[in-house]
């Protein structure tokens, strides 16, 4: 017999399924992906390259091709381990079975004698009864029947190998089934065959290499994939069916591969103790354990049988009803033609899934009770494939469906407030109309059901890092320790990374536990993703790393880590830097634009990236064209401060003094939502920033704040703040920090601490200063309330209206509420008043 | 005089006191009640010397006892104008957090501000324990 150990094929083929068992292992957590979640990966960084529509069909596509390879993989092997069974199982040429049956075989004679030895004393000592001689026939019988014990299981598995072959061999005469095996002609019968897959393939790249040719956009474009989607819908909607056939029959088979791999080994085992278990046909009491063993010896020989006869009589059906259009590999597999004979494919696959269902829950009644367990551990990895499977690309399409409206509504009020401002009409563009037209069902939908993509997006980013809150608490460290083993954080998509790096900040902050977990180059994947998915939750993390803002210092190091790379790229990194200067010196800001994805490493990316998400209005100004939008611009224009000492109104006049005030507003706004209990995780880089400090010197006025970060930081840091306000000069620092000036000298703590900044070390300065200030901010008339985001706003009324109704409802079915009750909902009341005014404003 | 701390001895006193007197120090209603204490009492100038003073009481390296002498002194007012705002400082800032005084002082305070001196024994034994925090003798 060839042994299983020297044949190639197999070892490898079991090593392969090993591995594939080892990676899909469902995730334990958000961090530890399975392997479908590359495919989500994968899905979200085609789709920007190939658009919305190509994106989707390319991940439908890759999902079918590893169903594809699962289950070519798994029926090869099956066919394979199920033909070489009757070489596998040839006792007596298997060494481990000789060896180990001669040494049973030997016990068993012992016994024998022993027995012998026994009745012939009862008989001798005249104590014989008639149990005696009938013990005396039966130990006769056996020892003569435990001698040829391996030469029975050996009839009993030629019998079941007559059955095997006969159904192998039916099969042969299929028209699919030439040149394959059973099991490997469902691949074919499902798929039509290779040729037509390879054909579908083809057409697939070339139609995204044409795509790729059409220049820009435009309607063209649309029109073009347009016409494909529809031409294509049966083809897709063909490769999604088969997929979940593929993995369903894939556990299926491989389920089958592991079984079949262990009858040989339970059969030889079974065989090494045959002659112990005939030697327990003497005794009544041990002839139990004879019939155990005979029990297994025959389901594992006769094991899948049925299956494999239900098997071939479904492949029989499926070639049978197999349409035509499955079978055409040229022309099924081209788009428009594939529309031909719909119906009748979609019922074949309606068939095939309903017939596999039954084989399966009759195949997992014919297994042994020995093999329960293996099947349920197989059943787990082939359930998984398809809810792991499935899970994802559902996801995915969603997403991209709601990712599209929200692109779409994006797009089209950045247009309209353009046109507006250029006091025009706005008019779409066709392309934008197009846009509009095919993502009208989802944004349909999404009003309906009252949410919006971006909505969508923030909860399921925030219940992502819910859930690890929920799982690890402040155990940040197990969190990622959790998600390593697997390069957890680089299987991660987007809304993944977002939501781990929002629960590190959560817990620990910056700090080595919070953010601090995650190497810069996480920190600025993390950054940029909640950046475009949630900007409004960027605050989040810049609040504890507020230099993630700052795009100077991220350019200056970005450069050093290319220089450290090598290989020319910061050569080409500092020439389209030189390029961009140059354009900014120029005012090109059309060269600038083109030069700027050129030069900016990772760093600046995020830091431009998180200035645009927190100072979303820009340095835009409200139709008086006094008024700067953002109120923190405002607030800095108001107050008259100075930055590398311009003022704001004149710096807002050149590209360069735009992007200064608009990271000086960004880092302000870090700063502000900066909680005293934040200072804590703060990390050194932060602290020893001159922009944080100058922030924090100008504008936070709450003494609680430099308080504590003597306290946990030590007094260099706020010597550091006292030193930056020395700097600036009392003048600066006044027109936005006069509380703060007034504790350096009225507050015997901060006395104790620190003391006086120059120009502000008495009452009469204090008073002096006060008066300089108030001209600046009167100039430009009444500060204007904080306003929250309209969305918020909404939300918060939504809120409101709907505790206000609980009360109403109350009061309506005759209850009398409370005094404080009353009051309660009197104050909802006048709140909502207040938020739909400003709403209608 | 005023005896001048350093950065370094400030922290370590701070470090001992209780919660209630780290909040008192650098509470801003402490800062508004010195500065309303000192214009309700005509004073204008060297408020920086009075904020310091309560400082120190609050560190726990001024007693109670020194406190409107050492006003006396260093802003070298009348006895009476001393008395004065020492009373209004007593009932507004020291007062509320009497428990906390009391406990690192070691000695009794009342609403009125009456001070009972604390024993020498109690003292001296308190002085040991902190090497920045003066003798009450």
């Amino acid at each position: 017999m060839k042994s299983i150990t020297n044949n190639k094929f197999f070892i490898i083929a079991v090593v392969g399924l090993v591995i594939f068992m080892l990676v899909v292992p469902e995730s334990a957590f958000a961090l530890v992906p399975g392997p479908f979640d590359y495919f989500q990966k994968v899905s979200s960084k085609i789709s920007p390259a190939l658009g919305q529509f190509l994106g989707t069909v390319t991940t439908i596509f890759l999902f079918y091709l590893l169903g594809l390879i699962a289950l070519s993989s798994s029926a090869a092997l099956l066919d394979h381990v199920t033909i070489a069974q009757s070489d596998w199982l040839n006792l007596s040429e298997s060494v481990m079975v000789r060896i180990g049956w001669n040494f049973t075989l030997g016990l068993a004679n012992i016994f024998m004698i022993l027995f012998l030895v026994f009745i012939a004393l009862q008989i001798i000592l005249k104590i014989d009864t008639h149990q005696t001689k009938k013990a005396l026939f039966r130990l006769l019988m056996v020892a003569f029947l435990l001698n040829f014990s391996i030469l029975f299981i050996e009839m009993a598995l030629d019998v079941a190998d007559v059955f095997y072959t006969a159904i192998l061999r039916s099969v042969e005469t299929l028209p699919t089934t030439t040149t394959s095996g059973l099991f490997y002609s469902v691949k074919e019968a499902l798929t039509g065959g290779e040729i037509k897959v390879i054909i579908e393939f083809s057409i697939l790249a070339g139609v995204i290499a044409i795509s790729s040719l059409i220049p820009g956009g435009g309607i063209k474009k649309t029109i073009i994939l347009g016409t494909l989607g529809v031409t294509w819908l049966p083809t897709i909607a063909g490769w999604f069916i088969q997929s979940v056939l593929f993995f369903m029959i894939a556990g299926m088979f491989f389920m089958y591969i592991i079984l079949f791999t262990a009858r040989v080994y339970i059969i030889q085992i079974l065989a090494i103790l045959s002659p112990l278990a005939f030697l327990a046909l003497i005794l009544p009491q041990t002839k139990k354990y004879f019939s155990m063993w005979l029990n297994h010896l025959v389901q594992w020989i006769m094991l899948g049988l049925v299956l494999m006869f239900l098997l071939a009589i479904g492949v029989a059906a499926m070639n049978a009803l197999m349409p035509q259009t499955i079978g055409q590999q040229i022309l099924g597999a081209i788009p428009g033609f594939a529309w031909k004979g719909w119906t009748e494919r979609m019922s074949f696959y309606l068939f095939v899934f309903i017939y596999m269902m039954v084989v399966l829950g009759i195949g997992k009644a014919t297994i042994p009770a020995m093999g329960q367990g293996m099947i349920s551990f197989v059943q787990g990895v082939g359930s998984m494939a398809v809810t792991q499977g499935l899970k994802p690309i559902g996801k995915s399409m969603g997403s991209k469906m709601s990712q599209a409206g929200s692109d779409y509504e994006r797009k089209e009020k950045e247009e309209r407030k353009i046109a507006e401002k250029a006091g025009v009409k706005y008019r779409p563009s066709k392309m934008r109309r197009a846009q509009g037209i095919l993502t009208a069902p989802t944004r349909f939908t999404q009003r309906l059901t009252g949410t919006t993509p971006q909505r969508e997006r923030t909860r399921k980013i925030e219940s992502g890092a819910k859930e690890l809150e929920e799982k690890y608490g402040k155990d940040t460290d197990s969190a990622m320790r959790a998600g390593l083993p697997l390069g957890g954080w680089n299987a991660l998509d987007d809304d993944g990374k977002a939501g781990a790096a929002l629960y590190l900040s959560k817990m620990h902050g910056g700090g080595k536990k919070g953010l601090g977990q995650l190497n810069n180059e996480q920190l600025n994947e993390a950054t940029q993703a909640i950046a475009r998915a949630t900007p409004h939750k960027v605050e989040e993390i810049t609040k504890h790393r507020p230099n993630l803002a700052d795009h100077e210092n991220a350019r200056t190091k970005d450069l050093a880590d290319a220089k450290n790379r090598g290989g020319g790229e910061d050569e080409a990194m500092e020439m389209a830097l030189t390029e961009y200067r140059r354009a900014q010196k120029e005012g090109r800001p059309d060269l600038m634009q083109q030069y700027e994805k050129l030069a900016f490493g990772p760093r600046e990316r995020t830091a431009r990236m998180v200035q645009k998400a927190m100072v979303s209005e820009g340095t835009d100004k409200k139709p008086d064209g006094i008024t700067f939008e953002n109120k923190d611009i405002e607030l800095m224009a108001r107050a008259g401060i100075k930055i590398d000492g311009q003022d704001i109104n004149d710096l807002v006049k050149t590209d360069v003094g735009r992007i200064k005030v608009i990271r000086a507003a960004t880092f302000k706004k870090a700063v502000d939502a900066m909680k005293t209990s934040d200072i804590e995780n703060l990390d050194m880089s932060t602290l020893e920033s001159p922009i944080f400090q100058e922030m924090v010197a100008r504008y936070r006025s709450d003494t609680n704040f430099i308080r504590k970060l003597g306290e946990e930081k030590g007094q260099q840091f706020v010597d550091k703040i006292t030193g930056k306000m020395e700097d600036l000069g009392a003048d600066e620092v006044a027109k936005t920090n006069m509380p703060i000036l007034r504790a350096l000298v009225y507050n015997p703590g901060f006395r104790s601490m620190c003391r006086p900044i120059s120009g502000a070390e008495n009452e009469a300065q204090l008073e002096s200063l006060e008066e300089k200030i108030r001209p600046a901010a009167a100039a430009r008339g009444p500060v204007a309330p904080p306003s929250l985001k309209q969305e918020d706003m909404i939300a918060e009324y939504n809120e409101m209206n709907q505790k206000f109704k609980s009360f109403k409802k109350r009061k309506g079915s005759g209850e009398i509420l409370t005094k404080e009750e009353e009051e309660k909902m009197g104050m909802i009341e006048t709140a909502m008043k207040d938020i739909k005014r400003r709403l209608d404003a | 005089m005023l005896k001048e701390y350093s950065n370094e001895q400030f922290w370590e006193l701070y470090k001992k006191l209780p919660q209630e007197l780290k909040d008192t120090l650098f509470d801003e209603g402490t800062s508004n009640n010195i500065v309303k204490a000192c214009k309700r009492n005509g004073i204008k100038e060297n408020l920086g010397l009075i904020v310091d003073c309560v400082g120190q009481v609050l560190l726990g390296v001024l007693p109670l006892d020194n406190f409107t002498e050492t006003l006396e002194t260093e802003l070298k007012i009348d006895k009476e104008t001393a008395e004065k705002i020492s009373r209004e400082i007593h009932r507004f800032i020291f007062y509320p957090v009497k428990g906390a005084l009391e406990d690192i002082y070691k000695i009794k305070i009342s609403a009125g501000a009456e001070e009972h001196p604390p024993s020498a024994e109690k003292t001296a034994h308190h002085s040991d324990k902190d090497a920045y925090r003066e003798s009450l003798e």
